[in-house]
């Protein structure tokens, strides 16, 4: 250990790094590919555009609520409460829709809403405290909930043409604008979180809160605003969801929670923090998508889907931390 | 590792190391360590940090595969692969955090894992295992109840334990004479633990082969038969106890005697008049604090000395604002005396590294550059919430050559750098911001020689600069020879302020004198 063998550069171990980094961010795009190849093989449906339009329906939703949850995700916390967030949003928006009073302003409102659950969410976290998974489990069923009362427990139905336009119009043909605006919002987000200050801290107090905190990082206020991300963009899910039904009903949002949390696992971001990112997450969210619209197509229930899905979720973590043990951790 | 030379294993050795050879990514930690345990016996093992003494014990234990050469228990080859192997071997360790649980009783933490072997059916006995345990204790002259638990004992009792339960798995596996190793078993300890921990190891001379790796020379010349020397990874003497002394000791392990050049005294210039930190009546709640006032001068480093639980590295976090509850006020250059707060201290001017590295000084999972840049997002690479990530990379890089960090480029990870290598990076990232007072827990602590000169200078340079410089440290020698005063705490308190001028540095005894000479009965619990 003297001076000389110090200073020579880092060996080989990090080219091998390398390499299996390579390999990790192959894996999902392969399994996408095979799995196109697969459905439009055992389907004459799937390849068609009339499916290529509901699969930007299915998919712009979920990359809505994927996004901001990478990002609580990357911090290290979880929020269970995002399929909550977009049951009771779209329950406020379809209120405010068949209601009629706030005009135009029924959006806005009910995806600033979305915000301010996160927040609060997330002031329960940084300043209560309370683990993540706690604090946004709670708020799920406390949402669910007032939803519900909302709701009265049945589908309320609205019109409002600009509303559905909003979701199921078609700027760019074939696509449904709801996964325009997703694609949209994850440029946006890609953005923040790999080019700005508050997407570096996101990163920093994922990888190590007390590094963070003690390099004069405002921990608690970026939780805060990252959870309040959070709930706005589930809360867009929400609007979305129920724009395209034309109704908010008590069942919007019930596949969102494992859905996103599958999408944002397999693309590669880790539980644990500080590792991946809301880039890798439009991966995760298509190889969810596609999972779902093909086992649609070839005819397998949704008991099926739930099945495999939360095989997916389990396996991909399992994959995760076999590779981190192969790895060298000093 | 067919091209190790082999010979004979001696006759009695209960574990040898051969040749052996462990790398890491930056350096080489065992360099062809050939040490040998004799039945029986106490061996020491002495050097500096980074001289090879864990990785040694990692080696000997068998949780660490060496990359050449091999160990040899009882003249066989051995390859334990975890603890429990070991353990099942006859091979314990004990180490200086406790790896005791805290809620379960002494007589449960004896068996822990291996009840089986005292059991009445499918019931442990829990009767027998209380008296064996008790009968045990009893016979090191340990004053412990079996049925106490754990975290009501004072850490040098819970190393009793520790011996105890080696000795207790040996006899019930059948083992005759177990290998006991202490890792830095009494860093932790305070004097007074550590005299009697010192007694019980005594006493274990002819039923157990001890390896005792410490920092403390004078306890490892009382206690060892032998002694081996570490540094830089080589053996560079194995010899009788009774024919080396501290000095002698000392010259070995740094390869000089204390060097006034080590420490780069020729440097140290007079402080000057202007105070740039002010600390008034400092305290924490609980007393670790308690009513500490001190100042800083521009170009003056403040040394912190004191035992394990004299506050010392409190102090440090407290001024920085890093610990809640704090009383009293901190002051920084013209600024106003205030209530330390740490986002504001940072603002205005402090730079402050922490005693954990690689918890609290740096993210290890993420890059250089994002290190680097942390603190100074803020107002420097991202100062309207736009990351200027060319500014960041050009920083992180210019840092990477100045301070010769090993590393490719700003995109590797801190985890992969030596531990020299991640304090060069904590102090980078602080000196980035020009800090006129900079704090410092601990800086070399399990940082390699050439990086703790590389370190040295950098705070020599800082306080020519005209930096305020505070470090809290375990190292005697580092204290006195960096610092123009040290400050000795004692139970929350300055015992002592020391002058420390280059022409006329106090001896380490003097500093220890005072150390300890405050009563300490309350501390360390």
């Amino acid at each position: 250990m003297s001076a000389e063998t110090v200073e020579r550069p880092v060996p080989e171990r990090l080219d091998d790094g390398r390499r299996r980094e390579l390999a990790r961010s192959l894996l999902a795009p392969a399994a996408l590919v095979l799995l196109v190849v697969y459905f439009s093989l055992r389907s004459d449906t799937f390849l068609s555009w009339g499916n290529v339009t509901a699969f930007s329906g299915q998919a712009g939703p979920l990359l809505f609520v994927a996004l901001g949850a990478t990002f609580v995700v990357v911090m290290g916390s979880i929020d269970l409460s995002v399929g909550a967030v977009a049951l009771f949003c779209g329950a406020v928006a379809a209120w405010l829709l068949s209601d009629g009073a706030l005009g135009g302003f029924a959006v806005p409102a009910a995806i600033l809403a979305g915000a301010g659950v996160g927040a609060i969410s997330g002031a329960v976290v940084a300043y209560g405290g309370v683990p993540s998974f706690v604090a946004t489990l709670g708020a799920m069923s406390i949402l669910s909930g007032v939803a519900l009362k909302i709701l009265r427990g049945s589908p309320l139905p609205f019109t409002s043409p600009a509303t559905s336009d909003l979701a199921i119009g078609q700027i760019v043909p074939h696509v449904q604008n709801a996964g325009l605006w997703a694609l949209i919002a994850w440029a946006l987000f890609v953005v923040v979180g790999l080019r700005t200050r508050f997407g570096l801290y996101v990163y920093a107090i994922g990888g190590g809160e007390p590094v963070a905190r003690l390099s004069g990082v405002r921990v608690r206020a970026v939780k805060v605003a990252a959870f309040a991300l959070s709930g706005a963009t589930a809360a867009c899910a929400g609007v979305l969801l129920v724009a395209q039904l034309g109704s908010g009903g008590p069942t919007v949002g019930s596949t969102l929670l494992l859905d996103s949390l599958a999408a944002i696992v397999v693309a590669g971001t880790s539980l644990s923090g500080g590792r991946g990112g809301v880039h890798r997450t439009l991966l995760g969210v298509l190889l969810i998508s596609v999972l779902a619209n093909g086992l649609n197509q070839i005819g397998a229930d949704d008991y099926t889907q739930q099945i495999i899905k939360g095989a997916v979720i389990v396996g991909a973590v399992l994959l995760a931390t076999a590779r981190r043990r192969g790895e060298v951790t000093k | 590792m067919s091209s190790v030379p082999r010979r004979p294993p001696e006759a009695g050795a209960a574990l040898a190391a051969r040749a052996v050879v462990k790398r890491y990514p930056g350096v080489v930690a065992l360099d062809g360590v050939t040490v040998e345990l004799r039945d029986g016996e106490v061996l020491g093992v002495v050097g500096e940090n980074g001289a090879g003494k864990s990785t040694l014990l990692d080696v000997l234990s068998g949780v660490v595969a060496p990359d050449a050469g091999a160990v040899e228990l009882h003249g066989a080859e051995a390859a334990f692969g975890s603890h429990r192997a070991a353990n099942a071997r006859g091979v314990f360790r004990v180490f200086q955090e406790q790896a005791l649980i805290p809620n379960l009783r002494v007589d449960e933490s004896l068996l822990l894992g291996h009840e089986r072997r005292l059991r009445r059916g499918p019931l442990l006995a829990r009767r027998a295992i209380q008296r064996r345990a008790q009968t045990l204790l009893d016979e090191l002259g340990v004053p412990v109840d079996a049925r106490a638990r754990v975290e009501t004992l004072d850490l040098g009792h819970r190393q009793a334990v520790e011996i105890a339960r080696a000795l207790l798995l040996a006899e019930l596996l059948g083992i005759e004479r177990p290998v006991v190793l202490f890792d830095e078993a009494t860093a932790a300890l305070d004097r007074a633990q550590v005299a009697a921990f010192l007694g019980w190891v005594r006493a274990l001379r002819g039923r157990a082969s001890v390896v005792l790796v410490s920092h403390f020379l004078p306890e490892v010349l009382a206690t060892a038969d032998r002694i081996v020397v570490l540094k830089d990874g080589a053996v560079v003497t194995q010899a009788p106890a009774a024919e080396l002394d501290e000095p002698r000791l000392h010259a070995l392990m740094v390869g000089r005697e204390r060097a006034a050049d080590h420490h780069r005294e020729d440097l140290q210039r007079p402080a000057g008049a202007q105070p740039l930190l002010r600390v008034r009546e400092l305290s924490l709640p609980g007393g670790s604090v308690a009513g500490v006032s001190l100042d800083v001068h521009a170009g003056e480093i403040v040394g912190v000395g004191g035992l394990l639980g004299s506050g010392k590295s409190d102090l440090v976090r407290a001024i920085a604002g890093a610990l809640p509850g704090a009383t009293g006020t901190v002051q920084l250059g013209e600024g106003p005396p205030a209530r330390p707060r740490l986002r504001r201290l940072l603002a205005a001017g402090l730079g402050f590294v922490p005693a954990e590295r690689g918890t609290e000084g740096l993210v290890l999972d993420a890059s250089l550059l994002a290190n680097l840049q942390l603190p100074s997002l803020q107002d420097r690479f991202a100062p309207r919430g736009w990351w200027r990530r060319g500014r960041a990379r050009a920083a992180t890089r210019a840092w990477i050559e100045r301070l010769a960090i090993a590393a490719p480029g700003p995109g590797t990870l801190a985890g992969a750098l030596s531990g020299g290598g991640q304090q060069k990076l904590v102090l980078a990232k602080w000196l980035e911001r020009s800090p006129r007072v900079l704090l410092l827990d601990s800086p070399t602590r399990g940082v390699d020689t050439g990086a703790r000169e590389a370190i040295y200078t950098l705070l020599r340079e800082q306080s020519q600069q005209g930096r305020a410089v505070l470090l809290a440290s375990d190292d005697l020698t580092e204290l006195i020879g960096l610092s123009h005063r040290v400050v000795v705490m004692a139970r929350g308190r300055v015992a002592a302020v020391v002058e420390a001028p280059a022409e006329a540095k106090p001896s380490e005894q003097r500093i220890v004198t005072l150390m300890s000479a405050a009563p300490e009965q309350e501390v360390a619990a």
